[in-house]
C-alpha cells in the first residue's frame, strides 16, 4: 500500500460493488434472480450469529480437506514413481487414462452404494477428483526437467547416496509440478464437496445451506452463502500460496534485481 | 593415483547402431600432478572426465583411483556447465557447501568450512544470499569451483574452471592452484582451452584428436612451480609450445 498512487488502487472490488447496486435499483433485476446487496449483508450478518453457519463451514473444510489430504498422500508418491520409473508408467498409462476421464460427479450413485450417505462417500467423491490430478502432476514432475540429468551427475560426483539424489534433486526438480497440481485439486476439492453437500443428503456443510436457501426462497441468504463460498476459496488459494511459498522459495525470489 | 588404461568408450545411439566416442585412451597422474587434457570441441574430453570420476564406465578398458573403481574415491567436479550443474532451489551458499550437507555436517560445521576456502582461496563477489536465477554466470562457476574444493581436498577434476571469470576471480583460482600444486598433496585433472594457461598449469598435457578420440601426443612440461606469467618468454616455454601446436596441426592433416 505504502506510496501507492490513487490511480493504482485496484477498482475490481468497488466496481462490483457499484455494478450490483446499479442493477438491484428500481426492480431492474428481478429479486428472485439478484437480491440486493444491503439484505445480503444482513443475511450475512444473521447467518453468522448462529452457531450453525461456523458448523456448515467447518464441515465443508473438513471434508475438502480429507479428500485432498488422501490425494496427495497417495497420489504423489505414486505419481513420482511412474514419472520416474517411465517403464512402469507404460503398463498402468492407458488404463489410467481411462479411468481418470470418468467425471467424478458420475460416481455419486457408485459411491454411495460403496460407503453409505454419510461422509466416507463425500470424501471419496473429493478423493477421485483430486487423485489423478495429483498423480499427472507428480508424473510430469518424476519425468523431471531438461536440467535434471546434469543436476543428477553433479550430486553423484559428490558421490550422493541414492536417497540424497531423490532428496537434494529428484524431488524439489519436480515440487514445481506436483505444488501446481495441488493448487488446482483445492480448487476443485472445494467445487466437488459442495455439489456433494448439495445432492447427496448432507446433514450440514455450505453445500446443503445453499440448496436449503434455494428451496425455501431465502434469495438474500443464498447469495450470503454464495460469497462466503468465494470468500471460503480464496482463503483456500492464498493458503496453498504461502505453502507454495514456503516448499519453494526460489521461485518466489525476486527477479528483478538480476545481476548478469 | 589415477590410471587410466586403454579405454575405449561406445555408445548406442537412439536410432539404432552406435558411435565410438573415445578409442584406446591411456592416462595417469599422481598426487602432486596437475595434468591438463586438450582437444577441440567435441573431442570428448568430457566424456573422458566422466570416466575418470566414475559416472560412467568405459566399454573397454579400466579406469583406477587409488587402485580402486573411482565411483568410491572423493572427488571435487567443476562441470564445464556449471550453470546447469548448480541446484536452483538452493542460495549460492547452499550450493557451494553442498557436499558437506551430502556428509551431514552440521550448518555451523558448513559456515565455517566455506569461510575458510573463502579466505584461502581469495575468491570474493559472491552474492551467497541469491539463488543462483540471481546471480551472473561468473558468480555461479566461482560457486561450482568453491563446491569442488570442499568436496575433495586431493583430487579435482575442472572442467575450463576460467571460462566466466572476470580478471580477480580468474587470479585467485589461478594463484591457490600455484599453491596447491606447490604443495603437493592434490591431483588435479584440468581441461583448459588457452594454449598459454594450460602450460603454465600442467605437469603434462595429453593432447586428444581424431574420430573415434586418441591421444596423439604426452608434453611434459618440466619448468620449475610457481610459475610466473613471465615463464612464457622463455625458450623452453616456447619450445613447448611448439610441440602442443603441431600436434595439432597434425591432426588437422
Amino acid at each position: 500500500m505504502k506510496g501507492r498512487k490513487w490511480w493504482q488502487i485496484p477498482l475490481g472490488i468497488p466496481v462490483l460493488l457499484l455494478l450490483w447496486f446499479a442493477a438491484t435499483r428500481d426492480g431492474l433485476v428481478s429479486p428472485f434472480v439478484l437480491a440486493k446487496p444491503e439484505l445480503v449483508w444482513r443475511a450475512l450478518v444473521n447467518q453468522g450469529t448462529t452457531g450453525a453457519l461456523w458448523v456448515d463451514i467447518g464441515m465443508t473444510t473438513y471434508r475438502a480437506l480429507s479428500g485432498l489430504l488422501l490425494s496427495a498422500i497417495f497420489g504423489i508418491p505414486l505419481g513420482l514413481f511412474l514419472g520416474y520409473v517411465s517403464q512402469a508408467y507404460r503398463h498402468v498409462a492407458l488404463p489410467l487414462d481411462i479411468i481418470r476421464s470418468i467425471p467424478s460427479a458420475t460416481l455419486f450413485p457408485v459411491f454411495i452404494l460403496a460407503f453409505g450417505v454419510g461422509n466416507a462417500s463425500k470424501v471419496a467423491v473429493v478423493f477421485y477428483g483430486c487423485f489423478f490430478l495429483i498423480v499427472m502432476a507428480s508424473i510430469y514432475g518424476g519425468r523431471g526437467t531438461n536440467d535434471r540429468p546434469k543436476r543428477i551427475q553433479m550430486v553423484k560426483s559428490l558421490r550422493a547416496t541414492q536417497s540424497q539424489v531423490f532428496r537434494y534433486v529428484v524431488l524439489p526438480d519436480a515440487l514445481p509440478n506436483i505444488l501446481s497440481g495441488m493448487r488446482i485439486s483445492a480448487s476443485i476439492a472445494f467445487v466437488l464437496v459442495v455439489v456433494t453437500e448439495m445432492f447427496l443428503g448432507a446433514n450440514n456443510g455450505l453445500g446443503k445451506r445453499i440448496y436449503d436457501m434455494y428451496l425455501s426462497y431465502r434469495i438474500p441468504d443464498l447469495y450470503a452463502d454464495l460469497l462466503l463460498l468465494g470468500l471460503l476459496g480464496y482463503f483456500a488459494n492464498a493458503a496453498v500460496e504461502r505453502i507454495n511459498r514456503y516448499l519453494n522459495p526460489s521461485a518466489h525470489a525476486a527477479t528483478s534485481d538480476r545481476v548478469s | 593415483m589415477l590410471s587410466v588404461n586403454n579405454v575405449s568408450k561406445v555408445y548406442e545411439q537412439a536410432a539404432g547402431g552406435t558411435v565410438q566416442v573415445l578409442e584406446n585412451i591411456s592416462l595417469s597422474g599422481s598426487l602432486g600432478e596437475f595434468v591438463v587434457i586438450r582437444g577441440a570441441n567435441g573431442s570428448g574430453k568430457s566424456t573422458l572426465l566422466r570416466l575418470i570420476s566414475g559416472l560412467e564406465s568405459p566399454s573397454t578398458g579400466s579406469v583406477m583411483v587409488h587402485g580402486r573403481k573411482p565411483g568410491q574415491a572423493e572427488l571435487g567436479f567443476l562441470f564445464q556447465d556449471y550453470v546447469g550443474s548448480m541446484l536452483p532451489w538452493m542460495s549460492l551458499r547452499e550450493n557451494a557447501t553442498l557436499p558437506l550437507r551430502l556428509k551431514k555436517r552440521s550448518r555451523v560445521e558448513r559456515h565455517a568450512a566455506l569461510g575458510e576456502v573463502l579466505q584461502s582461496t581469495g575468491i570474493t563477489n559472491i552474492p551467497f544470499d541469491r539463488y543462483p536465477h540471481q546471480s551472473s554466470g561468473g558468480q555461479q562457476q566461482k560457486t561450482g569451483f568453491l563446491r569442488a574444493i570442499l568436496s575433495s581436498k586431493d583430487f579435482l577434476i575442472l572442467d575450463e574452471p576460467f571460462s566466466s571469470l572476470d580478471r580477480a576471480g580468474e587470479d585467485a583460482i589461478r594463484n591457490w592452484l600455484q599453491r596447491l600444486r606447490r604443495a603437493q598433496k592434490a591431483l588435479v585433472i584440468l581441461v583448459v582451452h588457452d594454449l598459454d594457461d594450460a602450460i603454465l598449469l600442467a605437469d603434462r598435457i595429453y593432447c586428444l584428436d581424431g574420430s573415434p578420440t586418441t591421444v596423439r601426443d604426452v608434453v611434459p612440461v618440466p619448468l620449475p612451480w610457481p610459475r610466473d606469467p613471465s615463464v612464457r618468454l622463455s625458450a623452453e616455454f616456447l619450445a613447448i609450445r611448439q610441440r602442443i601446436l603441431s600436434a595439432s596441426i597434425q591432426e588437422t592433416i
